[in-house]
């Protein structure tokens, strides 16, 4: 096996899911979003959807906000930095091996 | 799999404008401009209320631009935040905002020099504004993807163009140009809110497992 192909297998399984891979994608468009519009986006239920945000969250890749709007909780998820940079380095792995001849 | 990276990212950027309140907004915002410009057109220039209408313009369009933001933001605290969630877009940074400020500079520039140039071209403002507003519409349509973009984008460069052929006077021209922009923006908006509605209902509040996160 190949050095490259190698360095496949050390891919960031945590980003790679495709569930946090669509929560990520969203959260890098915006600067924050809520549980609700997650939720909708991702068609995921709401316990597999807190799930995967739990595991973000852990890993540091964003941040969780429990607030209020007026009396409705509001619960808003950010991409942090270090998520950022997994995002975008996964990305670019991704690209690297999928466009290869 | 980066088309459905850049869909992502794409339906994210356009739900800002899901729901039409920005265009009832900014809708309601070029009617308000529209009954501006007829007041100037039909008070006598030297008149007391005509003077101060002229002096007060920028506080009009700056104090109409914040009640603009303040009742798109209200509205959808209210009626798109319940129904599909909340999304906080990240403001400009210090280099987008200068760069917006020299594309406005040179817009005014440039209707300055062609009001110097060519006197007469005072006609030709409401075809330069439907050009301008043409142009902004055209940029977000192609960011986004929204069709009914472009739409407002040729009915403006169509009605500007066009009420500048008919030879109205500068005052009157405008007044007419933002009366049709105003409605136009009007109708998209509203259309779009009412299929919104249509499709979304206000969810329940149960929140026991957003708690537990």
């Amino acid at each position: 096996m190949s050095d490259d192909l190698r360095q496949l297998l050390d891919i960031d399984r945590l980003i790679h899911e495709p569930a946090r891979l669509m929560i990520a994608t969203i959260l890098a468009a915006a600067e924050s979003a809520d549980f609700l519009f997650l939720e909708r986006e991702t068609g995921l239920t709401r316990g597999n959807l807190s799930a995967h945000l739990s595991k973000l969250e852990q890993a540091g890749y964003i941040n969780i906000e429990k607030t209020y709007r007026g009396k409705i909780p509001l619960t808003l998820c950010r991409l942090t930095d270090t998520g950022r940079k997994a995002l975008k380095d996964h990305r670019a792995r991704l690209t690297k091996y999928i466009e290869r001849p | 799999m980066n088309e459905q990276f850049q869909q992502l990212t794409r339906r994210t950027r356009q739900y800002w404008y899901i729901d039409g309140l920005v265009e009832l907004s900014f809708g309601g915002l070029c009617l308000t401009l529209a009954l501006y410009f007829l007041a100037q057109a039909l008070l006598p220039a030297t008149s007391l209320l005509a003077n101060l209408l002229t002096t007060g313009f920028v506080i009009i369009l700056v104090g109409s631009g914040l009640i603009t933001r303040k009742v798109v933001n209200t509205l959808k605290a209210h009626l798109t935040y319940p129904r599909t969630g909340y999304v906080g877009y990240s403001h400009p940074n210090k280099y987008r905002r200068i760069l917006n400020l020299l594309v406005a500079a040179l817009m005014g520039a440039l209707v300055a020099a062609l009001m110097a140039a060519a006197p007469l071209s005072a006609e030709w403002i409401p075809g330069v504004s439907g050009l301008f507003f043409a142009a902004v519409w055209l940029y977000f349509a192609s960011r986004l993807g929204l069709v009914r973009f472009y739409v407002l984008a040729a009915f403006s460069a169509l009605a500007g163009v066009s009420i500048s052929l008919a030879g109205l006077p500068e005052n009157t021209g405008l007044a007419v140009f933002y009366a049709l922009l105003g409605a136009a923006m009007l109708v998209s908006g509203g259309i779009t809110l009412w299929k919104y509605l249509k499709h979304t209902d206000m969810p329940g509040t149960d929140a026991s497992i957003e708690d537990a996160l």
